[in-house]
């Protein structure tokens, strides 16, 4: 019997057998008395988020349409069920904003926002399941965390770090934008979520299409160019046993169609 | 170079229910479900909550496989940590948000409060996604 294909497997057995004695790790943790990324709890992203979002809020009135808000929910919820993490601190919420420009904010934790304008951009509810998906990708992808400064979380005071966070992440959000990498990463991870949950996965590409033109405010100023955008979609299909259907396209209407 | 006889012992280290079972996951959220088979619109035998623990084995497709008491179940990788220690936190929570919540009038938490609110029960979620022809997430 040869046994040179054990050895990984071996090798593995250790490793494993390291990490479940808690070894190294522990000790390097214990050793770094400075909080950092790594540290943010989810309970901690839920508070984070809860921040961003009322900076949102106090920027962008909440739109007040029940039977929209509701579809745009529920909607959420089947498109964040299907994606790679579909439960948070607290769980999705979903919020339409009464504003002309084309936007849409996902703040850590699950606070999505989507403008009534870029709603109304969308034709199906394909298409409104690939902008929610977008966001959710950015949640689950953590890239709010991410634009949060090291030296924000290094701070000794809590309360100054959580102001800093914030502001942070508000300002990833609706000024400055992520990275065209982060953008591109939620666009594709958006469309594999879209496709889960049983929708369209060209559903996004549709929209960012019909996006080219568009004055260069909201998601204009903070996202690539719809072009670049496009490109990077281009691999993304339709799959072939993907079937339209008539009731989808009924109460898409009678909630987005019927309130523009 | 390791023995034949080494070789094996390691060998079946790795495979044994022992090492297998040797992980406990906690949980990271407010509460979970645990789901009777390892998808988001199987039924909830349980829901735990924040800070239990459960010894598991591997994740399989991003579900632990775990045995609460006297149901068995699948808890999504989502709402638990399977590190050693779950992260300690920055310290971000109600008290923190009061104070930044009074030195910025401006902001609307009161909106916020009314969007954490509402909440989608699951079947209500599953039962949209099949009126729309769906059976659900796949």
């Amino acid at each position: 019997m040869k046994l040179g294909h054990l050895l990984p497997l071996a090798a593995a057995a250790a490793a494993a057998a390291l990490c479940a004695c808690g070894g190294p790790n522990t000790a390097v943790r214990s050793a770094v008395p400075r909080k950092g990324a790594a540290d943010i709890s989810e309970s901690d992203e839920y508070y984070l988020g809860r921040g961003v979002a009322a900076q949102i809020l106090g920027k962008y009135k909440p739109l007040d349409n029940p039977r929209l808000n509701l579809y745009v929910r529920v909607l959420g919820q089947a498109v964040a069920l299907a994606s790679d993490r579909p439960y948070t601190f607290i769980g999705y919420r979903f919020q339409v904003l009464d504003s002309d420009e084309l936007n849409a904010f996902a703040a850590p934790g699950g606070f999505i926002f989507v403008t009534k304008a870029l709603v109304d951009k969308t034709t199906s509810e394909d298409e409104l399941a690939g902008v929610l998906a977008h966001e959710i990708a950015h949640v689950s992808l953590k890239h709010g965390l991410k634009t949060i400064r090291a030296a924000r979380l290094a701070s000794a005071s809590s309360i100054t770090a959580f102001e800093g966070s914030i502001d942070d992440v508000v300002g990833a959000l609706v000024v400055d934008g992520y990275s065209r990498d982060k953008e591109y990463e939620a666009d594709k991870l958006g469309a594999v979520y879209a496709g889960r949950a049983g929708y369209d996965p060209r559903g996004l590409a549709r929209v960012i299409a019909r996006l080219k033109g568009a004055p260069g405010a909201g998601l204009m100023k903070t996202h690539p160019h719809p072009e670049f955008r496009l490109e990077k979609l281009q691999g993304v299909k339709t799959p072939a046993d993907y079937k339209p259907s008539a009731k989808r396209d009924a109460r898409f209407k009678k909630s987005v169609a019927a309130t523009s | 170079m390791l023995s034949r006889r080494r070789v094996l012992f390691f060998a079946a280290l790795a495979a044994s229910p022992a090492i297998a079972a040797a992980l406990t996951v906690t949980v990271i959220v407010r509460t979970a479900p645990i789901k009777k088979k390892p998808q988001v619109y199987a039924p909830t035998a349980a829901t735990v909550k924040l800070g239990d623990a459960f010894s598991t084995s591997a994740a399989r497709d991003g579900w632990y496989p775990i045995s609460p008491s006297d149901s068995e179940g699948w808890l999504h990788e989502s709402a638990v940590s399977s590190e050693e220690i779950p992260p300690a936190g920055i310290g971000f929570n109600g008290r923190v948000e009061g104070a930044y919540k009074n030195s910025h009038p401006d902001l609307n938490f009161a909106a916020v409060d009314a969007m954490e609110r509402v909440t989608i029960p699951e079947p209500a979620v599953l039962k949209f996604a099949q009126n729309g022809g769906f059976g659900g997430a796949r």
